[in-house]
Protein backbone atom coordinates (compact mmCIF):
# COMPACT_ATOMS: atom_id res chain seq x y z
CA UNK A 1 0.00 0.00 0.00
CA UNK A 2 1.08 2.97 -1.08
CA UNK A 3 0.87 6.32 1.23
CA UNK A 4 0.80 9.65 -0.37
CA UNK A 5 1.04 13.64 -0.05
CA UNK A 6 -3.10 13.42 0.15
CA UNK A 7 -3.38 10.70 2.76
CA UNK A 8 -0.89 12.31 5.20
CA UNK A 9 -3.16 15.78 4.82
CA UNK A 10 -6.47 13.83 5.14
CA UNK A 11 -5.06 11.58 8.02
CA UNK A 12 -4.08 14.73 9.81
CA UNK A 13 -7.35 16.46 9.80
CA UNK A 14 -9.05 13.55 10.57
CA UNK A 15 -6.72 13.81 14.31
CA UNK A 16 -7.73 17.94 13.54
CA UNK A 17 -11.32 17.20 13.40
CA UNK A 18 -10.61 16.96 17.25
CA UNK A 19 -8.20 19.67 18.14
CA UNK A 20 -10.88 21.96 19.66
CA UNK A 21 -12.03 19.00 22.12
CA UNK A 22 -8.02 18.89 23.25
CA UNK A 23 -7.49 22.78 23.46
CA UNK A 24 -10.76 23.37 25.57
CA UNK A 25 -9.32 20.40 28.06
CA UNK A 26 -6.31 22.21 27.77
CA UNK A 27 -7.31 25.52 28.46
CA UNK A 28 -10.59 25.16 30.96
CA UNK A 29 -8.24 22.87 33.10
CA UNK A 30 -5.44 25.20 33.12
CA UNK A 31 -7.74 28.04 34.04
CA UNK A 32 -8.69 25.95 37.18
CA UNK A 33 -4.75 24.73 37.61
CA UNK A 34 -4.33 28.07 38.51
CA UNK A 35 -6.83 28.76 40.21
CA UNK A 36 -5.89 25.94 42.60
CA UNK A 37 -2.46 26.94 42.46
CA UNK A 38 -2.76 30.17 43.59
CA UNK A 39 -4.97 29.31 46.39
CA UNK A 40 -2.91 26.01 47.16
CA UNK A 41 0.32 28.79 47.57
CA UNK A 42 -0.99 31.24 48.93
CA UNK A 43 -2.08 28.79 52.08
CA UNK A 44 1.64 27.25 52.18
CA UNK A 45 3.06 30.51 52.13
CA UNK A 46 0.64 32.22 54.74
CA UNK A 47 0.92 28.36 56.78
CA UNK A 48 -2.83 28.48 57.77
CA UNK A 49 -3.60 25.98 60.26
CA UNK A 50 -4.74 22.82 59.38
CA UNK A 51 -5.37 24.02 55.19
CA UNK A 52 -2.11 24.02 55.25
CA UNK A 53 -1.68 20.36 56.67
CA UNK A 54 -4.53 19.46 54.21
CA UNK A 55 -2.30 20.74 50.93
CA UNK A 56 0.90 19.35 52.00
CA UNK A 57 -0.72 15.88 51.70
CA UNK A 58 -2.54 17.01 48.57
CA UNK A 59 0.33 17.74 47.15
CA UNK A 60 2.25 14.37 48.12
CA UNK A 61 -0.35 12.31 47.21
CA UNK A 62 -0.96 14.45 43.68
CA UNK A 63 3.18 13.91 43.00
CA UNK A 64 3.49 10.34 44.23
CA UNK A 65 0.55 8.51 41.79
CA UNK A 66 0.38 7.98 38.45
CA UNK A 67 -1.95 10.70 36.62
CA UNK A 68 -4.19 7.83 35.02
CA UNK A 69 -4.27 6.37 38.43
CA UNK A 70 -5.98 9.73 39.61
CA UNK A 71 -8.18 10.12 36.19
CA UNK A 72 -9.72 6.40 37.46
CA UNK A 73 -10.31 7.69 40.97
CA UNK A 74 -12.21 10.45 39.92
CA UNK A 75 -14.03 9.49 37.24
CA UNK A 76 -15.22 5.94 39.07
CA UNK A 77 -14.28 7.70 42.60
CA UNK A 78 -16.21 10.27 42.91
CA UNK A 79 -19.57 9.69 41.82
CA UNK A 80 -19.53 6.23 43.89
CA UNK A 81 -18.40 8.06 47.25
CA UNK A 82 -21.20 10.95 46.02
CA UNK A 83 -23.78 8.63 45.61
CA UNK A 84 -22.62 7.36 49.60
CA UNK A 85 -24.63 10.82 50.46
CA UNK A 86 -27.29 10.55 48.07
CA UNK A 87 -25.92 12.81 44.94
CA UNK A 88 -26.21 10.76 41.99
CA UNK A 89 -23.60 12.85 39.23
CA UNK A 90 -23.28 9.62 37.14
CA UNK A 91 -25.10 11.40 34.44
CA UNK A 92 -22.34 14.27 34.17
CA UNK A 93 -20.03 14.40 31.04
CA UNK A 94 -17.13 13.14 30.99
CA UNK A 95 -15.59 16.36 30.12
CA UNK A 96 -16.21 17.75 33.57
CA UNK A 97 -14.56 14.40 35.27
CA UNK A 98 -11.31 15.00 33.23
CA UNK A 99 -10.94 18.91 34.14
CA UNK A 100 -11.37 17.93 37.58
CA UNK A 101 -8.68 15.68 37.55
CA UNK A 102 -6.34 17.66 35.35
CA UNK A 103 -7.01 20.80 37.49
CA UNK A 104 -5.85 18.87 40.58
CA UNK A 105 -3.46 17.63 39.04
CA UNK A 106 -1.54 20.10 37.29
CA UNK A 107 -2.81 22.61 39.78
CA UNK A 108 -0.62 20.81 42.76
CA UNK A 109 2.77 21.27 40.43
CA UNK A 110 1.78 25.23 39.72
CA UNK A 111 1.35 25.95 43.51
CA UNK A 112 5.07 25.26 43.88
CA UNK A 113 5.80 27.25 41.00
CA UNK A 114 3.61 30.25 42.56
CA UNK A 115 5.39 29.54 46.07
CA UNK A 116 8.83 29.55 45.02
CA UNK A 117 8.40 32.62 42.78
CA UNK A 118 6.79 34.43 45.32
CA UNK A 119 9.56 33.24 47.87
CA UNK A 120 12.37 34.44 44.74
CA UNK A 121 10.73 37.96 44.84
CA UNK A 122 12.46 38.82 48.16
CA UNK A 123 11.14 40.15 51.17
CA UNK A 124 13.19 42.89 50.79
CA UNK A 125 10.58 44.51 47.93
CA UNK A 126 7.70 43.92 50.22
CA UNK A 127 9.38 46.25 52.95
CA UNK A 128 10.09 48.47 50.83
CA UNK A 129 6.60 48.47 49.99
CA UNK A 130 4.96 48.51 53.61
CA UNK A 131 8.10 51.87 53.83
CA UNK A 132 6.12 53.91 51.65
CA UNK A 133 2.51 52.94 53.37
CA UNK A 134 1.41 50.38 51.03
CA UNK A 135 -1.47 47.70 52.48
CA UNK A 136 -0.25 43.89 51.81
CA UNK A 137 -2.80 43.91 48.75
CA UNK A 138 -1.18 47.01 47.35
CA UNK A 139 2.11 45.63 47.24
CA UNK A 140 0.98 41.88 45.59
CA UNK A 141 -0.62 43.89 43.31
CA UNK A 142 1.87 46.29 42.51
CA UNK A 143 5.27 44.96 43.14
CA UNK A 144 5.18 41.07 44.07
CA UNK A 145 3.13 39.41 41.54
CA UNK A 146 4.42 41.28 38.52
CA UNK A 147 7.82 40.17 39.64
CA UNK A 148 7.13 37.05 40.70
CA UNK A 149 4.98 36.43 36.95
CA UNK A 150 8.35 36.91 35.74
CA UNK A 151 10.00 34.00 37.50
CA UNK A 152 7.19 31.50 37.17
CA UNK A 153 6.84 31.92 33.43
CA UNK A 154 9.49 29.64 32.20
CA UNK A 155 8.07 26.57 34.47
CA UNK A 156 4.57 27.70 34.24
CA UNK A 157 5.10 27.44 30.81
CA UNK A 158 6.51 23.94 31.01
CA UNK A 159 3.64 22.80 33.00
CA UNK A 160 1.23 23.81 30.60
CA UNK A 161 2.71 21.89 27.91
CA UNK A 162 3.01 18.92 30.07
CA UNK A 163 -0.71 19.29 30.59
CA UNK A 164 -1.28 19.52 26.51
CA UNK A 165 0.47 15.44 26.85
CA UNK A 166 -1.25 14.96 29.34
CA UNK A 167 -4.38 15.28 28.24
CA UNK A 168 -4.15 12.21 25.79
CA UNK A 169 -4.84 10.49 28.93
CA UNK A 170 -9.08 11.38 28.44
CA UNK A 171 -9.55 8.68 25.59
CA UNK A 172 -8.84 6.16 28.89
CA UNK A 173 -12.72 6.84 30.53
CA UNK A 174 -13.70 7.19 26.61
CA UNK A 175 -13.18 10.53 25.96
CA UNK A 176 -13.13 11.47 21.97
CA UNK A 177 -9.83 13.40 22.01
CA UNK A 178 -7.57 13.53 19.68
CA UNK A 179 -6.30 10.12 21.16
CA UNK A 180 -9.76 9.00 21.19
CA UNK A 181 -10.08 9.73 17.93
CA UNK A 182 -6.62 7.95 16.96
CA UNK A 183 -7.59 4.82 18.52
CA UNK A 184 -11.03 5.34 16.50
CA UNK A 185 -9.99 5.25 13.04
CA UNK A 186 -7.70 2.33 13.81
CA UNK A 187 -10.09 0.03 14.96
CA UNK A 188 -12.25 1.24 11.84
CA UNK A 189 -9.21 -0.04 9.67
CA UNK A 190 -9.21 -3.06 11.27
CA UNK A 191 -4.94 -2.28 12.48
CA UNK A 192 -3.87 -0.65 8.87
CA UNK A 193 -2.42 2.19 8.54
CA UNK A 194 -1.50 2.39 12.44
CA UNK A 195 1.82 3.45 11.73
CA UNK A 196 1.30 6.60 9.96
CA UNK A 197 -1.57 7.77 12.18
CA UNK A 198 0.50 7.57 15.39
CA UNK A 199 3.04 9.69 13.14
CA UNK A 200 0.09 12.13 12.23
CA UNK A 201 -0.85 12.74 15.98
CA UNK A 202 2.67 13.00 16.83
CA UNK A 203 3.24 15.78 14.95
CA UNK A 204 -0.09 17.94 16.00
CA UNK A 205 1.14 17.70 19.20
CA UNK A 206 4.67 18.48 18.75
CA UNK A 207 3.77 21.56 16.72
CA UNK A 208 0.98 22.81 19.57
CA UNK A 209 4.01 22.44 21.54
CA UNK A 210 5.89 24.65 19.28
CA UNK A 211 3.71 27.05 19.18
CA UNK A 212 3.53 27.31 22.82
CA UNK A 213 6.39 27.42 23.32
CA UNK A 214 6.95 30.72 21.25
CA UNK A 215 4.02 32.15 23.06
CA UNK A 216 5.63 31.99 26.19
CA UNK A 217 8.94 33.28 25.23
CA UNK A 218 7.18 35.91 23.32
CA UNK A 219 5.76 37.05 26.55
CA UNK A 220 8.98 36.45 28.50
CA UNK A 221 10.88 39.04 25.94
CA UNK A 222 8.58 41.50 25.84
CA UNK A 223 8.80 41.43 29.63
CA UNK A 224 12.67 40.83 29.68
CA UNK A 225 12.60 44.36 27.95
CA UNK A 226 10.26 45.75 30.11
CA UNK A 227 12.59 45.31 32.99
CA UNK A 228 15.85 45.00 31.85
CA UNK A 229 17.89 42.65 33.13
CA UNK A 230 16.40 40.06 35.82
CA UNK A 231 19.38 39.28 38.14
CA UNK A 232 20.94 42.12 39.98
CA UNK B 1 6.37 64.10 67.89
CA UNK B 2 8.46 60.80 67.97
CA UNK B 3 8.06 58.81 71.09
CA UNK B 4 8.76 55.05 72.39
CA UNK B 5 8.21 54.30 75.23
CA UNK B 6 9.48 51.40 76.97
CA UNK B 7 9.55 49.30 73.73
CA UNK B 8 10.48 44.94 74.33
CA UNK B 9 11.55 43.01 71.67
CA UNK B 10 11.99 39.08 71.48
CA UNK B 11 13.61 36.71 68.76
CA UNK B 12 12.18 33.60 71.01
CA UNK B 13 13.81 33.60 73.44
CA UNK B 14 16.78 36.43 73.15
CA UNK B 15 15.49 39.29 74.59
CA UNK B 16 16.99 41.57 71.43
CA UNK B 17 15.65 45.50 72.72
CA UNK B 18 15.35 45.70 76.79
CA UNK B 19 13.00 48.61 77.53
CA UNK B 20 13.83 51.55 74.68
CA UNK B 21 12.84 55.04 75.87
CA UNK B 22 13.11 57.99 72.76
CA UNK B 23 11.65 60.94 72.19
CA UNK B 24 12.45 63.07 69.32
CA UNK B 25 10.76 66.45 68.50
CA UNK B 26 9.77 68.20 65.18
CA UNK B 27 13.10 68.47 63.14
CA UNK B 28 15.21 67.21 65.21
CA UNK B 29 17.98 64.31 63.88
CA UNK B 30 18.77 61.39 66.24
CA UNK B 31 21.77 59.30 65.38
CA UNK B 32 21.86 55.63 67.03
CA UNK B 33 25.37 54.10 66.97
CA UNK B 34 26.29 50.89 68.50
CA UNK B 35 28.04 47.65 67.82
CA UNK B 36 26.65 45.28 65.65
CA UNK B 37 23.91 43.03 67.23
CA UNK B 38 23.15 45.95 69.61
CA UNK B 39 19.44 45.99 68.45
CA UNK B 40 19.54 49.44 66.60
CA UNK B 41 18.35 48.00 63.70
CA UNK B 42 15.66 46.08 65.22
CA UNK B 43 14.30 49.09 66.95
CA UNK B 44 14.67 51.09 63.88
CA UNK B 45 12.46 49.08 61.70
CA UNK B 46 9.65 48.38 64.64
CA UNK B 47 9.14 52.54 64.02
CA UNK B 48 7.71 51.04 61.33
CA UNK B 49 7.04 47.79 61.92
CA UNK B 50 8.69 45.74 59.43
CA UNK B 51 9.47 44.41 62.90
CA UNK B 52 7.06 43.78 65.58
CA UNK B 53 7.53 44.48 69.10
CA UNK B 54 6.40 42.65 72.03
CA UNK B 55 5.62 45.40 74.23
CA UNK B 56 5.65 49.10 74.41
CA UNK B 57 4.09 51.83 73.09
CA UNK B 58 5.17 53.89 69.50
CA UNK B 59 3.51 57.16 69.17
CA UNK B 60 4.24 59.55 65.37
CA UNK B 61 2.29 62.51 64.98
CA UNK B 62 -0.71 61.88 66.17
CA UNK B 63 -0.89 57.65 65.57
CA UNK B 64 -0.45 56.35 68.95
CA UNK B 65 0.59 52.26 68.85
CA UNK B 66 0.20 49.39 71.95
CA UNK B 67 2.54 46.38 70.85
CA UNK B 68 0.63 44.03 73.04
CA UNK B 69 -3.18 45.86 71.27
CA UNK B 70 -2.50 46.23 67.84
CA UNK B 71 -4.95 46.22 65.00
CA UNK B 72 -3.72 46.11 60.83
CA UNK B 73 -5.07 49.34 60.43
CA UNK B 74 -3.17 50.83 63.31
CA UNK B 75 0.18 49.57 61.65
CA UNK B 76 -1.30 50.55 58.55
CA UNK B 77 -1.30 54.19 60.04
CA UNK B 78 1.84 53.83 61.48
CA UNK B 79 3.30 53.08 58.60
CA UNK B 80 2.04 56.07 56.73
CA UNK B 81 3.97 58.34 59.27
CA UNK B 82 7.13 57.69 58.44
CA UNK B 83 9.41 56.73 55.26
CA UNK B 84 12.36 54.55 55.11
CA UNK B 85 15.90 54.39 53.61
CA UNK B 86 17.08 51.17 53.68
CA UNK B 87 21.02 49.64 53.64
CA UNK B 88 20.55 47.64 50.46
CA UNK B 89 18.68 50.21 48.49
CA UNK B 90 15.44 47.87 48.25
CA UNK B 91 14.41 49.57 45.05
CA UNK B 92 11.39 48.33 43.45
CA UNK B 93 13.32 46.54 40.79
CA UNK B 94 10.11 46.32 37.89
CA UNK B 95 9.99 49.82 38.46
CA UNK B 96 12.12 53.00 36.90
CA UNK B 97 14.31 55.23 39.00
CA UNK B 98 10.94 57.64 38.38
CA UNK B 99 8.49 54.84 39.11
CA UNK B 100 9.86 54.07 42.14
CA UNK B 101 9.59 57.81 43.27
CA UNK B 102 5.99 58.03 41.76
CA UNK B 103 4.89 54.26 43.16
CA UNK B 104 4.01 55.37 46.81
CA UNK B 105 2.50 59.02 45.70
CA UNK B 106 -0.17 57.00 43.31
CA UNK B 107 -1.04 54.33 45.52
CA UNK B 108 -0.33 54.99 49.23
CA UNK B 109 -0.99 59.31 48.51
CA UNK B 110 -3.56 58.66 45.90
CA UNK B 111 -1.95 61.38 43.86
CA UNK B 112 -2.63 61.91 39.95
CA UNK B 113 -0.42 60.47 37.60
CA UNK B 114 0.36 63.90 35.92
CA UNK B 115 1.05 65.31 39.45
CA UNK B 116 3.03 62.52 40.67
CA UNK B 117 5.32 62.54 37.91
CA UNK B 118 6.26 66.23 38.59
CA UNK B 119 6.77 65.62 41.73
CA UNK B 120 9.28 62.49 41.42
CA UNK B 121 10.78 64.56 38.61
CA UNK B 122 11.63 67.64 41.06
CA UNK B 123 12.73 64.88 43.74
CA UNK B 124 15.12 63.19 40.94
CA UNK B 125 16.47 66.37 40.28
CA UNK B 126 17.16 66.94 43.90
CA UNK B 127 19.15 64.39 44.49
CA UNK B 128 20.77 64.82 40.89
CA UNK B 129 19.64 61.95 39.44
CA UNK B 130 17.15 63.94 36.31
CA UNK B 131 18.98 62.39 33.28
CA UNK B 132 18.48 58.53 35.02
CA UNK B 133 14.88 58.93 35.01
CA UNK B 134 13.61 55.82 32.83
CA UNK B 135 16.63 53.44 34.30
CA UNK B 136 15.90 50.70 35.68
CA UNK B 137 17.29 49.60 39.52
CA UNK B 138 19.69 46.65 38.05
CA UNK B 139 20.92 49.24 35.60
CA UNK B 140 21.93 51.83 38.12
CA UNK B 141 25.38 52.24 40.39
CA UNK B 142 24.92 51.47 44.25
CA UNK B 143 25.53 55.00 45.17
CA UNK B 144 22.67 55.47 42.13
CA UNK B 145 20.32 53.79 43.95
CA UNK B 146 20.41 55.07 47.22
CA UNK B 147 19.94 58.37 46.03
CA UNK B 148 17.19 57.20 44.20
CA UNK B 149 15.83 55.51 47.72
CA UNK B 150 16.34 58.97 49.40
CA UNK B 151 14.28 60.67 46.64
CA UNK B 152 11.80 57.72 47.21
CA UNK B 153 11.30 58.47 51.07
CA UNK B 154 11.30 62.19 50.92
CA UNK B 155 8.59 62.02 47.97
CA UNK B 156 6.72 61.05 50.20
CA UNK B 157 6.57 63.80 52.36
CA UNK B 158 6.46 62.25 56.49
CA UNK B 159 7.00 62.93 59.52
CA UNK B 160 10.11 61.25 59.56
CA UNK B 161 12.91 59.60 57.74
CA UNK B 162 14.01 56.39 58.87
CA UNK B 163 17.40 55.40 57.83
CA UNK B 164 18.88 52.11 58.07
CA UNK B 165 23.06 52.27 57.79
CA UNK B 166 22.31 53.99 54.20
CA UNK B 167 25.87 54.21 54.01
CA UNK B 168 27.28 50.91 55.12
CA UNK B 169 27.17 49.13 51.59
CA UNK B 170 28.39 51.71 49.56
CA UNK B 171 32.04 52.49 48.06
CA UNK B 172 34.08 54.60 49.82
CA UNK B 173 33.85 57.56 46.96
CA UNK B 174 29.82 57.40 46.87
CA UNK B 175 29.92 57.88 50.84
CA UNK B 176 30.59 61.57 50.38
CA UNK B 177 27.78 62.22 48.40
CA UNK B 178 24.90 60.53 49.99
CA UNK B 179 25.74 61.95 53.67
CA UNK B 180 25.67 65.41 51.63
CA UNK B 181 22.13 64.71 50.22
CA UNK B 182 21.41 63.27 54.07
CA UNK B 183 22.76 66.79 55.43
CA UNK B 184 21.05 69.40 53.14
CA UNK B 185 17.89 66.99 53.98
CA UNK B 186 18.37 67.54 57.81
CA UNK B 187 19.26 71.27 57.28
CA UNK B 188 15.65 71.81 55.44
CA UNK B 189 14.26 70.71 59.24
CA UNK B 190 13.30 67.32 58.00
CA UNK B 191 13.06 64.82 61.30
CA UNK B 192 15.42 62.00 60.36
CA UNK B 193 16.47 58.60 62.60
CA UNK B 194 19.14 57.64 61.22
CA UNK B 195 21.35 54.31 62.59
CA UNK B 196 24.70 54.76 61.37
CA UNK B 197 28.21 53.87 61.63
CA UNK B 198 29.60 57.66 60.52
CA UNK B 199 30.84 59.10 63.75
CA UNK B 200 32.05 62.11 62.22
CA UNK B 201 28.75 62.55 60.22
CA UNK B 202 26.55 62.20 63.59
CA UNK B 203 28.62 64.69 65.37
CA UNK B 204 28.10 67.29 62.56
CA UNK B 205 24.51 66.43 62.18
CA UNK B 206 22.93 65.09 64.73
CA UNK B 207 21.20 66.88 67.06
CA UNK B 208 20.75 64.04 69.97
CA UNK B 209 22.75 60.99 69.67
CA UNK B 210 22.24 57.06 71.12
CA UNK B 211 24.80 54.37 72.02
CA UNK B 212 23.41 51.02 71.73
CA UNK B 213 25.13 48.20 73.26
CA UNK B 214 23.16 44.46 73.89
CA UNK B 215 19.80 45.99 73.12
CA UNK B 216 19.81 48.43 75.81
CA UNK B 217 20.41 51.92 75.82
CA UNK B 218 23.32 52.98 77.59
CA UNK B 219 24.12 56.48 77.08
CA UNK B 220 22.12 59.54 75.29
CA UNK B 221 22.39 63.31 74.84
CA UNK B 222 24.33 65.79 72.39
CA UNK B 223 26.70 64.49 70.10
CA UNK B 224 29.25 66.87 72.50
CA UNK B 225 28.36 64.26 75.33
CA UNK B 226 28.06 60.56 73.92
CA UNK B 227 30.55 61.10 71.38
CA UNK B 228 33.65 63.38 72.76
CA UNK B 229 32.76 62.96 76.60
CA UNK B 230 31.42 59.70 76.58
CA UNK B 231 30.44 59.10 80.38
CA UNK B 232 30.32 55.15 80.85
CA UNK B 233 33.05 52.88 79.61
CA UNK B 234 31.40 50.68 76.80
CA UNK B 235 31.01 53.87 75.17
CA UNK B 236 34.26 54.98 75.04
CA UNK B 237 35.71 51.54 74.45
CA UNK B 238 33.33 51.35 71.58
CA UNK B 239 34.21 54.94 69.98
CA UNK B 240 38.08 54.29 70.91
CA UNK B 241 38.00 50.76 68.50
CA UNK B 242 36.36 53.11 66.05
CA UNK B 243 38.95 55.81 66.25
CA UNK B 244 41.75 53.29 66.45
CA UNK B 245 41.04 51.47 63.17
CA UNK B 246 42.72 52.33 59.88
CA UNK B 247 40.48 52.95 56.97
CA UNK B 248 42.80 50.27 55.51
CA UNK B 249 45.77 48.78 55.93
CA UNK B 250 48.63 48.52 53.14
Amino acid sequence: MSFGLGDWISMIGQVMDRLPLTLALLFVSLFFAIVIGIIIAYIRLEKIPILHQLATIYLSFTRSTPLVVQLFLVYFGIPQLLLVFGIDINHWSRFVFVVITFSLHTGAYLSEVFRSSYLAVGKDQLEAAYSVGMTYLQALRRIMIPQAFRVALPNAGNHTIELLKDTALAFTIGMVDMMGQVLFIIGNNYGVGMFEIYVAIAIVYWVICIVIEAVISLIERSLMKKHASISH
Amino acid sequence: MLSVTNLHKYYGDTHVLKGIDVEVAQGEVLAIIGPSGSGKTTFLRCMNYLETPNRGKISINHVTIDAENTTKKQIHQLRQQSSMVFQQYHLFKNKTAIENIMEGLIITKKMPNRKAEELALSYLERVGLKERRDAYPSQLSGGQEQRIGIARALAMNPAVILFDEPTSALDPENVGDILAIMRDIANQGMTMIIVTHEIEFARNVADQVIFMDQGEIVEKGTPEEVLVHPTYERTKRFLRRLHQEPDFII
